[in-house]
């Protein structure tokens, strides 16, 4: 099995605080998924997900890889408002915001994976919490 | 023939002059002006211009001053496991709009229920012999909806509660203002030739606009519930977008409710007036596991007292500042804050205890919100720390350089 390590290409990008990192090619470990939510939040009914023409592959534990066989688009929107549009995530298209500003993904691969918060009282990272 | 005006016909001038109407027209809505000189009939009147458009009867309605109110009169109106008096109050009044008194009273004795309205509301509509107690009789069906509606015990409702709705209908939302000027203005500038029919409707709703104050409504053949427009709205602009937000009130306010926003995010009114008041403890703010509310405390306590003041909440000490310019442009400052106190239950990275609490401080380039995310106290740098809070599998020597930024 190839090193994560190797497969980055050096380019980072963020929408809030969902991270995005190129990759060269999709990791031998990662495992095909259907099409879903990147991040989701119960509490405020606020997603982050990927729309257009892509594959999506689990990292097991570490987050998920996005194969997109276009430009797509990353939207930070409510699940209203997706239900609203009618779009099964399969069409680029921008919808409103919730909090941030949508993203361009290029063609090609790219891991995504949340920014980690750090717990003073157990002294470890884990997912940030909204 | 339908006309076509395509995007490019919109000219500066024309985007000139809907900024002025648009200004006039939401002039008295922030402020309260509108709010203050409202008169119930202003929407009544025009939800029955929505219904005669619609070739339908008019309604009873109802205004809900705030958003407990709208709940509540939704399931008194709606719910018929809630309530039957106020039911009977909406058929009432409804009947009298439509059909007028005499054509009621011939209804309510044909039907038996002449009785059941004496019970319970003193009401006996065989006294009546004309069209002039029309107005009288329904101010008292309509007191007597709000006052039983409002003295129903919040269990009740609670106990078989239906989530209330609203239609998404723009000449009765908080857009049907802007909606009308558009079509006043295309009509201004591109002659829509509307027929005679359509140019009076436009100019009759036109004619209640903005007094209507109608924010949010919610149609059925019976009813139509109203909530009205917040008496004050406060907000700031933020990337060229108006937002929700006050570091000092609540950024929405109805009559008897208040809503508050920091950087349009919602945060409760228990922890905005602590935070306000300066009743917020360090020892509950480090409890917050919500990163959203810590970010919106942060953001007030920095706002009404600076970054002083926010040191001073934290008792901590900046101890690092890295400014770095990304790739897409974008300058992002990052600080890094510890404790000066050291705590025997926090930890750092290694495990080891008796540490000082620590945070990174970003700014979100898409909402403005700053955020205290916490961090290991062994980092003596702000960008090592940041590349640190990177998903697990990214090593710490791939450079801290954002290509986009939102």
């Amino acid at each position: 099995m190839e090193n994560f390590k190797d497969l980055l290409t050096g380019e980072c990008s963020h929408q809030g605080d969902v991270q995005f990192f190129a990759l060269k090619a999709i990791p031998s470990n990662a495992v095909k998924i259907d099409k879903g939510f990147i991040a989701a939040s119960e509490r405020s009914g606020s997603f982050h997900a990927l729309f257009g023409d892509y594959d999506m592959y689990e990292l097991a534990g570490e987050g998920v890889v996005i194969d997109c066989k276009e430009e797509c688009i990353l939207n930070h929107s409510l699940k209203e408002v997706l239900e609203k549009s009618g779009n099964k995530l399969d069409k680029a298209m921008i919808l409103d915001k919730k909090d941030h500003r949508h993203s361009i993904l290029p063609k090609g691969v790219h891991f995504f994976g949340i920014q980690q918060r750090f717990d003073p009282h157990e002294g470890y990272r884990k997912n940030v919490k909204d | 023939m339908a006309k076509v005006i395509k995007q490019e016909d919109l000219t500066p001038e024309f985007y000139a002059e809907l900024e002025i109407r648009k200004n006039e027209m939401m002039a008295g809505l922030y402020n309260g002006q509108e709010h203050e000189t409202w008169q119930k009939r202003y929407s009544e009147e025009y939800v029955d211009l929505i219904y005669k458009s619609a070739n339908e009867p008019v309604p009873a309605v109802i205004i809900a001053n705030n958003l407990r109110e709208f709940a509540i009169y939704y399931n008194t109106i709606f719910n018929s496991n809630v309530n039957q008096k106020t039911r009977m109050c909406i058929n009432v009044i409804a009947s009298l709009k439509t059909v007028g008194v005499l054509k009621t009273k011939d209804i309510i004795l044909k039907d038996g229920d002449n009785q059941t309205l004496i019970e319970n509301f003193g009401v006996d509509f065989n006294k009546f012999t004309s069209e002039e107690d029309l107005e009288s009789i329904k101010a008292k069906f309509e007191e007597e909806f709000y006052k039983i509606s409002n003295e129903i015990p919040r269990e009740t409702i609670l106990k078989n509660y239906l989530n209330p709705t609203v239609n998404q209908f723009y000449l009765a939302s908080e857009y049907g203002r802007i909606y009308l000027i558009w079509y006043e203005l295309l009509d201004k500038h591109f002659n829509l030739e509307a027929d005679e029919a359509t140019t009076q409707e436009y100019l009759a709703f036109k004619a209640i606009t903005p007094s209507n104050n109608i924010a949010k409504a919610y149609f059925s053949e019976k009813a139509a519930l109203i909530l009205r427009m917040p008496k004050k709205i406060r907000t700031i602009m933020s990337n060229d977008t108006e937002i929700f937000h006050s570091t000092t009130d609540a950024s929405i306010e109805y009559p008897g409710e208040k809503l508050y926003y920091v950087n349009n995010r919602q945060i409760e009114e228990e922890w905005f007036l602590k935070t306000v008041n300066k009743t917020l403890t360090f020892e509950e703010f480090i409890q917050i596991e919500n990163e959203d509310l810590k970010a919106g405390i942060a953001t007030i306590i920095k706002e009404n007292e600076g970054n002083e003041g926010l040191l001073k909440f934290l008792n901590a000490e900046l101890v690092d500042t890295k400014e770095v310019t990304h790739n897409s442009g974008y300058t992002e400052t990052i600080k890094l804050y510890k404790t000066k106190q050291k705590f025997t239950y926090v930890m750092n990275r290694f495990g080891e205890r008796n540490q000082p609490y620590a945070w990174m401080s970003l700014v979100c380039p898409s909402t403005g919100q700053n955020y205290l995310i916490d961090t290991c106290p062994s980092f003596k740098d702000a960008v090592e720390a940041a590349k640190w809070h990177r998903p697990k599998n990214i090593p710490m020597d791939l450079p801290y350089v954002w290509q986009s930024a939102n």
